[in-house]
């Protein structure tokens, strides 16, 4: 957990529309956060759950027929929901910057990578000709990459992926910013490459002072990173908390089923837990708890009113009707699922010491 | 355990790519077997030969030295044409990609069905019919997807209709290469539950070919792990996990994340450096440590290896 408890950023009530063929989709409806300078935060949810659009929006790169239509979001107090194109590029890449998920696609083939990274420094720090170029490769050695001025002239079909992915970190991270927003990072490599990169983030985080967001489905990554995890489903924050808040006393029935799912919990020659259904058609307005279709225990008011925040404590506060007061009084024997309640000793069972 | 069946055996297998000087030897004296009704599984980074395996198996890539058998048969190099076809439909393969792999023109219909047409494996129009609704319904999708063409179902469904595909061919063998790595996580449980499943019903045998260590583990009866063409080492799922060996393999499980932020944040990361073999004067063989559990290595990493086993 951060000790530094300065909001850096602050989204409340966000929602974001979608206009497509006429129709409108809810893609993100009423989400709040807060993010703390210099804290790790991970959101986690399946694709279509709204975590990359929900981020994409700190940075004004939604989609042309994508809006905010709803809620504010404050960036060190200042307003910026209602910015222009040409406010965010203040903004964009110089204060909140973003890694894409795949390295393949977010660089541009036909350019040099010194040119790509020399592009964002010129452009934000000001800085032009053999200085810029001196700062590119200063980034390249500072992400790990040998030879950084051989490394400079080459074109990005001459790195390996788990290297390229390291040059668009440099990219984000060339003018310094603020918050650094990695979208699925190592989805697209090798494990050992992945523990590499994740350590490389954390490092430069460091060093550069910068607030991570990491957008992932992957829970191992989650837990090597996260101070504090955002579970998102359906276009709303459903469980917020420290890392061993949600991972070791979960209580949104939809972060029970992504965590029961972990095959690190399955027995061998048993079905692995499911989670049966699809999330709900985001086109439609949603009544109650948006997993309650999907939830094999959901309660009756689940159907019918939608579920207001209950903190367990302070830092962990979680959408469910679980956490009423009026739920424990009648059911004061209630038990979650033992996958959950017994999460900690269950993982431990399958490793080693470490 | 001596007495099981093997239904593939491979012996010093080479592959390699190219010829004079360009050639690439990618894959390099390959040995194990699979049993039959296990699960095998194949480990190693991308690059490191473990698709090229799995598809010089079922015959895709061609083999430069070695020998590959299915039930005792040599399958790899020129074979009888019967044998061939006997071989491409007994030994199934599902693919990385679902986005990638069916014919986006095809109806399902016709990509299920494409093998038994090939084959010759019905008897009228409605026996074929039948064997399509059958296979969709053993994979869990509706028979009425038949008529449907594959851009209008989700990853998940894709991955089944893929499966579908080849047990249509009523296989013994499926190369499973990679089947979940391009699904979300709410649908690999599905798909990995559908495979087993299906491995029970139908006394299957896998070959799962994956970089995702925590999947191998729940799914593998056994496991190689592979690092540039070479498999460095080979046990039971357990013992591999709870008693890795060579120094590749620890590194490779050291990196793979555990979903506990304590354990996980405490965890020391291990760099596998491929120079600290010294092969030059004491060449490596392959060994079995302890009953089931092989390891790439010379004498001397041998003495060694065989003080740390447990």
């Amino acid at each position: 957990m951060a000790n530094n408890q300065n909001i850096i950023l602050s989204a409340k009530d966000v929602e974001i529309e979608f206009s497509m063929r006429g129709r409108k989709l809810k893609a993100i409806r009423k989400c709040s956060l807060d993010l703390y300078e210099n804290e790790t935060l991970a959101i986690v949810g399946e694709s279509g759950s709204g975590k990359s659009v929900f981020t994409k929006s700190f940075l004004g790169m939604l989609d042309k027929n994508g809006s905010i239509v709803g809620g504010s979001i404050q960036y060190r107090g200042e307003e910026v929901s209602g910015y222009k194109e040409k406010d965010w590029q203040k903004i964009r890449g110089r204060k909140i910057s973003m890694v894409m998920q795949d390295p393949m696609t977010s660089l541009n083939p036909l350019k040099t990578i010194g040119r790509q990274i020399q592009e964002a420094i010129e452009l934000h720090r000001g800085l032009k000709g053999a200085e810029a170029k001196a700062e590119a490769i200063k980034m390249l050695e500072k992400v790990g990459i040998p030879f950084p001025e051989k490394r400079y002239k080459q074109y990005p079909h001459e790195f390996s992926g788990g290297m390229r992915q390291r040059v668009v970190i440099a990219i984000a991270c060339a003018c310094h910013p603020d918050i650094l927003i990695c979208d699925e990072p190592t989805t697209a490599l090798d494990v050992t490459i992945q523990a590499q990169i994740l350590t490389l983030i954390r490092e430069l985080k460091e060093e550069l002072g910068m607030t991570v967001i990491y957008i992932t489905h992957d829970l191992g990554v989650v837990a090597n990173v996260a101070d504090r995890i955002a579970v998102m489903y359906a276009g709303q924050l459903v469980e917020f908390g420290t890392a061993e808040e949600v991972f070791f006393d979960a209580w949104h029935p939809y972060t029970w089923a992504l965590l029961s799912a972990l095959p690190q919990l399955g027995t061998k020659g048993e079905a692995l837990a499911t989670i049966e259904g699809t999330p709900p058609n985001l086109y439609n307005v949603i009544t109650g708890d948006a997993f309650a279709p999907r939830n094999k225990r959901a309660l009756a008011i689940d159907f019918l009113e939608e579920p207001p925040f209950f903190d367990v404590t302070p830092t962990h506060r979680v959408k469910s009707w679980y956490l009423d007061p009026r739920f424990k009084q009648v059911n004061p024997d209630f038990r979650r699922p033992d996958n959950i309640e017994n999460y900690k000793t269950k993982i431990r069972g399958k490793y080693k010491e470490a | 355990m001596a007495e099981r069946e093997k239904l593939i055996e491979v012996k010093d297998l080479q592959i390699s790519f190219g010829t004079g000087r360009k050639k690439f030897v990618a894959v390099d004296h390959a040995t194990f077997d699979i049993y039959k009704g296990e699960t095998f599984s194949l480990v190693g980074e991308s690059g490191s030969g473990k698709t090229t395996i799995g598809r010089a198996i079922v015959r895709i890539n061609p083999t430069s030295a070695g020998e590959i058998y299915f039930k005792g048969q040599k399958i790899n190099g020129k074979i009888s044409n019967e044998l061939d076809r006997e071989v491409v439909r007994k030994m199934q393969m599902i693919f990385q990609d679902p986005q990638a792999s069916l014919n986006e023109r095809a109806k399902v219909d016709y990509i299920i069905s494409e093998g038994l047409i090939n084959f010759h494996m019905y008897k009228d129009e409605k026996d074929r019919m039948e064997k399509v609704q059958a296979a969709l319904k053993e994979v869990g999708l509706l028979p009425e997807f038949a008529s449907r063409f594959p851009h209008e179902f989700s990853g998940g469904q894709r991955q089944r209709i893929g499966i579908a595909r080849a047990l249509i061919m009523e296989p013994e063998f499926v190369v499973a290469d990679e089947p979940i790595s391009a699904l979300d996580v709410s649908i690999r449980a599905q798909v990995l539950n559908l495979l087993n499943n299906l491995k029970k019903n139908r006394g299957l045998t896998y070959l799962f070919i994956a970089h995702d260590l925590s999947i191998v583990r729940f799914i593998s009866d056994r496991i190689a792990v592979i690092y540039k063409g070479r498999i460095v080492e080979l046990a039971e799922a357990e013992e591999l996990f709870l008693n890795p060996l060579h120094p590749y393999t620890k590194a490779l499980l050291s990196a793979v994340p555990i979903p506990d932020p304590e354990l996980e944040k405490k965890k020391q990361l291990i760099v596998y450096d491929p120079t600290q073999h010294d092969y030059t004067q004491d060449g490596p063989i392959w060994y079995e440590i302890k009953p089931g559990h092989f390891i790439w290595g010379n004498q001397k990493e041998i003495e060694q290896y065989q003080k740390e086993v447990k």
